[in-house]
């Protein structure tokens, strides 16, 4: 589950739910993640020695999250993970199969027509001021969020399908939807439930338990200093098992060299999202392989290269495929990635019932490249170097933002091969709001992202015509078959029938290549062996409220 | 030059830097709403609802002036971002800088004067030369690999915590100022030495000692006290690089995540509140440069 959102990932980046109570269950089976924990493994929980309650993990952050309110703009990737500890929603995905399983509600029932949703609530849950938690706050909760007076337009688009939430008595909640979708269930799961009783009085947007949340988690905020550090401590009240760590450090650090710094120090105990160069700088440390699990876990995003379809030369399918045979990705996976990425060929999350693993990537191949472009008619008729047709120059502008080295790197490779073929490229680099802004434009030839990969996700905001103008269709795609098949998959509601038809989209989408895929780009991380009750979510986020540190308390 | 006139000049010279930096944030490329991970749902109409929430809808003058009021009560607004006051913002910012800052240019001075006397004054040339080469190396080395450098072997040395000690980036600041402090002031002592009226003073067959300190010192102290008005503004407009490496919160940062993200309350914020420590220390420091040379006074 978990949103659709803003899949970009650039200078933010990732969202996601998670799991709880790791005891009774096996670990994360393989099955939606079967390249995962490659590189070393993790040991198994049940390997890892006694447990001992209580301790602290230091997590290092990259940048720290503007708020704590998940709710309001910027949907912020850390500042939804450090809620996730202290908020908790209806239901929380299970990250051995991605269904929702109880939180905040005890159980649900959907109506035949997949448009009512009535949820019995959990009794005898407090918030962490020691208010009982009811169906009040549940309700309230949707209505600022439905509220135009509130800033969440990164998240309101979410809940629009909704148009009724009722408080039928104060346990059971019922939800109406305009219509059937079969993402509603997992939209209306994974809200964080608010206290009413503390944001009833003062502006929501500007309230202080935005920074100072009062949840019903199983932890609870203590201490915020900016631009330093943010401290939870475990809630001992929780109504379910508690955590087994004391204290979570969120420790800011924005500089790279700085962090594998402290990690080398035992300053952290949990660095993630190192570069390729790094993890391995740091993984050759012999003394660092001693106390840290290195690890190369789930693949989290996927990275493109689009071709905007509203510029003549791309609307060709033609040309966009001989586009991708003129970029040679093992070579880019070997490179710039250091072989710890994988090319990818399919636009899902790689072992999930969507992904097709029979599409493979179109083959590097210059000379093929060549002949699809002359097929489609383009010639270098005037003997200039470069490729025409009907007077027009095959010629384009790659563009891409400054935030990460990688783009710098990929664009060289590019320009050279394309010249190479007689095509006359050249690239611009854009600071991160200027570059979105132009492709929320459709102002581009060619550019470059990450998609966030999720292990269940919707294609329609990205792919469907419908959201050329109000989604992140940005490349432009129309197909009617497309559109077609986009459609039907969301009123089908069984998971396997629904793959079935999304692998029909996405062999379509591999004939039609309206972007190139370059590789799934995965999550490199390091832990400190101290710790057990180690494991990632799909997503790649570890939930630190099953950690516990192993061994006789020191 | 009157009073009345310098702070006229002052107040003119805050406007145009604040409604110049008003309108080039405003027409600069990109939006704040894109810049952040909502970019993936944008559209016109959450876009135009997003501004409309933060008082975007009005005329540039009209915000302009009502920005102008509302600062002169030291409000800011609230950042776009965060929605928290500006003002909480840069009290924040301005607390760890001024810290920062305060004891780099205390500590630039206080050894780069002494230092600057010593290199014109000394007989020992051979240690002078050597002094003065290894400041020359020094002014060379750029802050932002110094930085690290320094951060890197500091950390790995396990003598001071990797981050939150105030030392590290207080070094880092000082070592650029005090290179080009020590190399002025030894520059000003020099030209001071040789003029007329210590020769004259020597001819009189003054004691040594009161002419360095009577003739030399006091003339050649009044220069680097006009570069502290281009030290201060520099200083308290923060260090990006310094700040990042050492993870210091300060002005800085501040200013640089804000254009980044577009977040136009906060630019404004602490633009206004460099511009007004740039000008006054430019006054102050014309001021004092007045009270120790008397050709200034007229």
């Amino acid at each position: 589950m978990a949103f659709a959102i803003a899949v970009i990932t650039g200078c933010q980046g990732e969202i996601a739910p998670e799991k709880k109570d790791f005891d009774a269950a096996p670990r994360p089976a393989a099955k939606l993640e079967p390249k995962a924990y490659t590189g070393d493994t993790l040991p198994p929980v049940s390997e890892q020695g006694p447990r001992t309650e209580g301790g602290t993990l230091r997590i290092g952050m990259a940048s720290e999250p503007p708020h704590l309110n998940p709710q309001l703009d910027p949907v912020d990737a850390r500042g939804r993970d450090i809620a996730y500890y202290v908020y908790e929603s209806l239901a929380q995905a299970d990250p051995r199969n991605w269904r929702p399983e109880p939180r905040l509600a005890e159980s649900w029932e959907v109506s035949e027509d997949h448009r009512t949703f009535r949820f019995k609530l959990r009794r005898g849950v407090k918030w962490h001021d020691g208010k009982p938690f009811t169906a009040d706050d549940v309700v309230f909760t949707f209505e600022k969020l439905r509220d135009p007076k509130v800033n969440a337009t990164g998240m309101r688009g979410y809940v629009e399908p909704i148009t009724k939430v009722i408080a039928e008595d104060p346990y059971t909640v019922v939800f109406e939807t305009s219509q059937p979708y079969w993402f509603a269930l997992d939209a209306i799961t994974d809200i964080y439930i608010y206290p009413k009783h503390v944001f009833a009085a003062g502006d929501f947007n500007t309230h202080e338990a935005n920074r100072a949340p009062v949840g019903t988690g199983r932890y609870k905020i203590v201490e915020w200093k900016s631009g330093d550090h943010l401290t939870l401590t475990k809630n001992k009240s929780y109504y379910g098992t508690p955590a087994h760590l004391d204290t979570l450090e969120f420790i800011y650090v924005p500089d790279a060299a700085m962090r594998a710094q402290m990690v080398k120090n035992g300053e952290l105990d949990v660095v993630e999202r190192l570069a390729p160069e790094q993890w391995q700088e740091l993984t050759k440390d012999a003394a660092l392989a001693d106390k840290f699990y290195r690890l190369r876990h789930v693949p989290d995003g996927i990275q493109w290269i689009g071709w905007n379809e509203a510029k003549p030369m791309f609307a060709d399918a033609r040309v966009r495929r001989a586009m991708t045979m003129l970029i040679d990705r093992d070579d880019i996976v070997r490179n710039l990635r250091l072989g710890l990425d994988v090319p990818a060929a399919s636009w899902f999350y790689p072992g999930s019932p969507e992904h097709d693993a029979t599409l493979t990537p179109w083959p590097y191949d210059p000379k093929g490249a060549a002949k699809l472009l002359a097929e489609a008619g383009w010639k270098d008729t005037n003997g200039n170097g470069t490729l025409d047709k009907d007077g027009v120059e095959l010629a384009f502008t790659f563009l891409y933002p400054t935030n990460n080295p990688l783009y710098e790197q990929l664009a060289a490779l590019i320009t050279n091969e394309m010249r190479a073929a007689k095509i006359a490229v050249t690239s611009a680099k854009l600071e991160w709001s200027v570059y979105t802004e132009r492709l929320r434009r459709h102002d581009f030839d060619a550019c470059s992202l990450v998609w966030k990969l999720e292990p269940e996700g919707d294609p329609y905001p990205i792919w469907h015509s419908s959201s050329i103008g109000q989604g992140s269709n940005w490349v432009g795609f129309k197909n009617a078959k497309a559109d077609e098949l986009l459609e039907k998959a969301r009123r089908e509601f069984d998971r396997e029938k629904r793959a079935a038809i999304y692998r029909r989209f996405s062999a379509l989408l591999h004939d039609e290549e309206p972007i190139t895929l370059l590789f799934n780009r995965y999550n490199l991380s390091m832990v400190s062996k101290k710790f057990g009750g180690v494991y990632s979510t799909p997503y790649g986020l570890f939930r630190y409220d099953d950690f516990y540190v192993v061994g006789p308390a020191r | 030059m009157t009073a009345a006139k310098r702070v006229l000049d002052v107040a003119l010279t805050f406007l145009a830097i604040t409604a110049l930096t008003f309108v080039l944030s405003r027409f600069a490329p990109g939006d704040p709403y894109v810049g952040d991970a909502q970019g993936g749902v944008a559209n016109d109409a959450t876009i135009a609802a997003w501004h409309e929430l933060r008082g975007q809808g009005e005329s540039l003058p009209t915000q302009y002036g009502r920005w102008l009021l509302a600062s002169l009560s030291l409000d800011f607004g609230r950042s776009f971002i965060d929605t928290r006051p500006v003002r909480e913002h840069l009290v924040e910012a301005l607390g760890s800088t001024l810290l920062i800052a305060g004891a780099a240019a205390l500590l630039t001075y206080a050894l780069a004067i002494p230092l600057g006397v010593y290199l014109a004054l000394s007989r020992k040339k051979l240690l002078a030369g050597v002094v003065d080469s290894g400041l020359f190396v020094l002014h060379g080395v750029p802050v932002f690999w110094g930085a690290l450098m320094l951060g890197l072997t500091v950390s790995a040395s396990g003598l001071l915590p990797t981050r939150g000690s105030f030392i590290l980036p207080v070094l880092c600041l000082t070592y650029p100022g005090l290179a080009r402090i020590a190399r002025y002031q030894k520059a000003a002592t020099r030209e001071a030495a040789a003029s007329p009226a210590v020769l004259l003073a020597r001819a009189k067959g003054l004691p040594e000692a009161l002419i360095t300190r009577r003739y030399i010192l006091r003339a050649a102290l009044t220069a680097p006290l006009s570069l502290l008005a281009a030290e201060l503004p520099w200083l308290l407009g923060g260090s990006v690089v310094v700040e990042r490496i050492f993870t210091v919160r300060g002005m800085g940062m501040l200013t640089f995540d804000a254009i980044l993200r577009r977040d136009v309350p906060v630019v404004m914020g602490a633009t206004a509140v460099v511009a007004i420590v740039a000008l006054l220390s430019s006054l102050v420091a014309d001021l004092l440069h007045a009270r120790l040379d008397p050709r200034v006074r007229a």
